[in-house]
């Protein structure tokens, strides 16, 4: 995929005035968010919850070459192969090599996100072997020949009616109304090329490493039968993905799909654990596991390791100001959104990403989101320092300025009273009565230029939680 | 060539300082997702899957004995009105006398088998059934979750093809949470799992919210899951 995270600026003004593109984004993440908050604050335990699920993917990473090399051990004792790539035309190469030698023509592929980073499906295409993808959100971008613009949900940015517009154009589909009858439509499309395909394609959202299991996780049971039905299954995960246990992977595969979809459980949760057996009536003959790095170990190995921790939920796109208002495209490569402001500077250069880290307003509703509780604005930040050196000592100060505000209770109280009082002073009346605070000085003058920033409450929040809730 | 890339990445992995030195230890004690369950008598955890089933659009039955399973999943074919069905060997699902009375009901039962060199003609016939019967190996009550893995008799291919799937699951197979389920694999080793090629959850009728979040049910796997109790 072309990478086109420099034009940020242009893709979000021709995103923010994309009436079409709006109306799909407001219904898609408003639902997406509202769905997790309603399922994560059911669980009493829901932070330490996090913190668990976080304990898992730290101790993964921790342990990542030990896991990854008994993870490699069980898989090949169970009679799968295990082979490893540096880069994407490595990773391609290895799926590209198995075709060749075992006369694979046609593939089917469940949904993942590595395979649309290292741009798997040209790279086959171009060697002469046809891929479908059998997601319908992911079929849909492939026979537009557009890409996803989510991480859960790949054609968020799609109304129904362009959907069906497409499916007239492309596919012949008669007219409908009906969103069940374009759904039908495709099923039939799709399971004539499961029962003729030659190989099957899937990521994996987990790799457990004490028994050598893939883990893929899809509501729409095309991975099952994507990993069922063609003779041979060749998964392609990112290193990263390692956990240790299955009590681990418990946790964690819970919390995906609530912190995802607000699902309580992800319909088809699949284990493979090699090929299919001798007395077994069905299933691959031959099972592959192409293990990626392109740019994993530079991160591991830089300030950024908490960024692979990562379980790909989608959480903080749908709880991010920005995201909502830009949608996917406008962050111009695979991962969009608060994590993706991370992911493309580290793995594809920060100078060719570099509106990215600034794409963000620092409210912090990404990592209250997460699952995993990734410091997503911290790294924002430090992505704003390293491009931006000049300002290394003036973000030292602010850094430091910060935590010491924090540490010291009394000076972020006198902090929240101060802006209440200041904005007592400052602020306007306006027509409905509200008060806002007049046109800021700058550097947040950018911010009140288009919109009005609503003034201070006049008691801060530590004033109103010690009425009401403090002993 | 592949080797070297192995040990590229491996190396470049212990040469890197080790993050998270901190990480919290591997709990003794993990605390279970859905903390919600205080009643785990098996008459609470069968009520509360068909609960949770029933959220997920999915249709458990409960039934009590052998004779009203077996006529509860003769009636459900009958309704659907299919003439051939995929399922499991019959062994695998605890329902006495089953297999003979779904024949008798002049229904053909596929087994499906992709090991030979009739595989292409196999899945083509497969295709075409309307329903299949399956057991499970666990169920679990938190989620409305039916386990099954691989094994002898037990393909992938009969629970997820036909656009309707019927899965007789005993009262006793029903644990509370899924971390029951993975306690019980670990007390044997996780030998049960490892004896699998594949072990899934599923979790209601497949689905699809791609289209504008329209909640869509059926678009790959069965839109229909029928889950027979048997108490
Ligand atoms: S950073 Fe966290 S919230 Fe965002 S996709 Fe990854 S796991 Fe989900």
């Amino acid at each position: 995929m072309e990478l086109t995270a420099n034009r940020f600026q242009e893709s979000a003004v021709i995103a923010l005035h994309d009436v079409t593109l709006q109306t799909a984004l407001d219904r898609g993440t408003g639902n997406a968010d509202g769905r997790r908050r309603t399922v994560m604050s059911e669980l009493d335990l829901s932070q330490a919850l996090r913190q668990q699920a976080r304990g898992a993917r730290l101790r993964g990473l921790h342990d990542l070459p030990e896991l990854l090399e008994q993870l490699e051990a069980n898989v090949t004792a169970r009679g799968g192969h295990v082979l490893w790539a540096r880069d994407a035309a490595e990773a391609n190469q290895h799926v590209i090599d198995i075709c060749k030698a075992k006369n694979l023509k046609r593939g089917v592929k469940s949904k993942s996100m590595v395979t649309e980073e290292v741009g798997l499906v040209a790279a086959l295409e171009a060697a002469g072997i046809t891929m479908v993808e059998t997601d319908l959100g992911e079929y849909i971008v492939q026979i537009n020949e557009s890409h996803p613009s989510h991480i859960v949900m790949p054609v968020m940015h799609m109304t129904k009616e362009e959907i069906r517009e497409l499916f007239m154009r492309k596919l012949d589909m008669p007219y409908t109304e009906q969103a069940s009858d374009m759904t039908a439509f495709i099923r039939g499309i799709l399971r004539e090329k499961y029962l003729e395909a030659d190989f099957g394609m899937s990521g994996g959202n987990f790799l457990i490493a004490e028994t050598g299991t893939v883990v893929i996780v899809t509501n729409e049971g095309n991975g099952r039968l994507s990993t069922s039905v063609p003779p041979v299954h060749i998964a392609m995960v990112g290193i990263e993905k390692v956990i240790p246990t299955w009590e681990d992977f418990a946790t964690l595969v819970q919390l995906l799909p609530r912190s995802a979809t607000g699902q309580r459980m992800t319909v088809y949760v699949n284990m493979f654990n090699g090929p299919r057996k001798a007395h077994e009536p069905d299933g691959p003959d031959e099972f592959y596991l192409v293990l990626v790095d392109n740019g994993r170990t530079d991160i591991y190995a830089s300030e950024y390791t908490e960024a692979l921790a990562c379980i790909r939920c989608g959480a903080c796109l749908n709880a991010c100001p920005v995201y909502q208002n830009v949608g996917g495209h406008t962050y111009g490569w695979v991962y969009p959104g608060p994590i993706g402001a991370i992911l493309t500077p580290l793995l594809k250069g920060k100078e060719n990403a570099a509106p990215l880290p600034f794409a963000s307003s620092l409210c912090g509703a990404c990592k209250q989101a997460c699952p995993v509780d990734i410091d997503i604005p911290d790294m924002l930040l430090k992505l704003r320092r390293d491009l931006n050196p000049s300002q290394d000592p003036l973000w030292k100060l602010g850094m430091k300025a910060y935590a010491f505000g924090f540490s010291h209770p009394l000076l972020y109280a006198f902090g929240g009273k101060a802006a209440s009082i200041a904005s007592t002073f400052i602020g306007q009346e306006a027509a409905d009565g509200s008060r806002k605070m007049p046109a800021l000085p700058p550097p947040l003058n950018g911010w009140t230029d288009n919109r009005d920033f609503p003034a201070f409450p006049a008691h801060s929040f530590r004033e109103w939680w010690k009425a009401n809730k403090g002993d | 060539m592949s080797t070297t890339a192995r040990d590229a990445i491996l190396n470049k992995l212990r040469a890197a300082q080790r993050p998270f030195e901190n990480a919290p230890p591997r709990p003794r004690m993990y605390i279970p997702v859905a903390n919600d369950l205080e009643d785990t008598s098996q008459d609470a955890l069968v009520a509360r899957f068909a609960a949770e089933m029933t959220n997920l659009k999915g249709e458990p039955q409960l039934v009590t004995g052998d004779d009203a399973a077996r006529e509860a999943v003769i009636s459900a074919l009958k309704a659907i009105g299919t003439t051939s069905i995929l399922a499991w060997d019959f062994q695998h699902i605890p329902v006495a006398g089953l297999r003979e009375a779904i024949a008798e009901a002049g229904i053909d039962i596929l087994y499906p088998d992709t090991t030979d060199e009739y595989r292409t003609q196999m899945l083509a016939t497969a295709e075409a059934a309307g329903a299949s019967v399956t057991g499970v190996t666990a169920a679990v009550a938190a989620t409305g979750t039916m386990i099954v893995r691989t094994g002898a008799g037990r393909g992938r291919i009969a629970t997820v093809l036909a656009p309707v799937h019927i899965a007789v699951i005993e009262a006793g197979q029903i644990v509370a949470r899924l971390e029951n389920w993975v306690a019980a694999q670990r007390a044997n080793g996780l030998s049960d799992v490892l004896d699998s090629a594949n072990v899934c959850f599923i979790s209601g009728p497949s689905r699809t919210g791609d289209i504008e979040m329209e909640l869509i049910l059926g678009v790959h796997g069965p839109g229909r899951v029928i889950a027979i109790i048997k108490q």
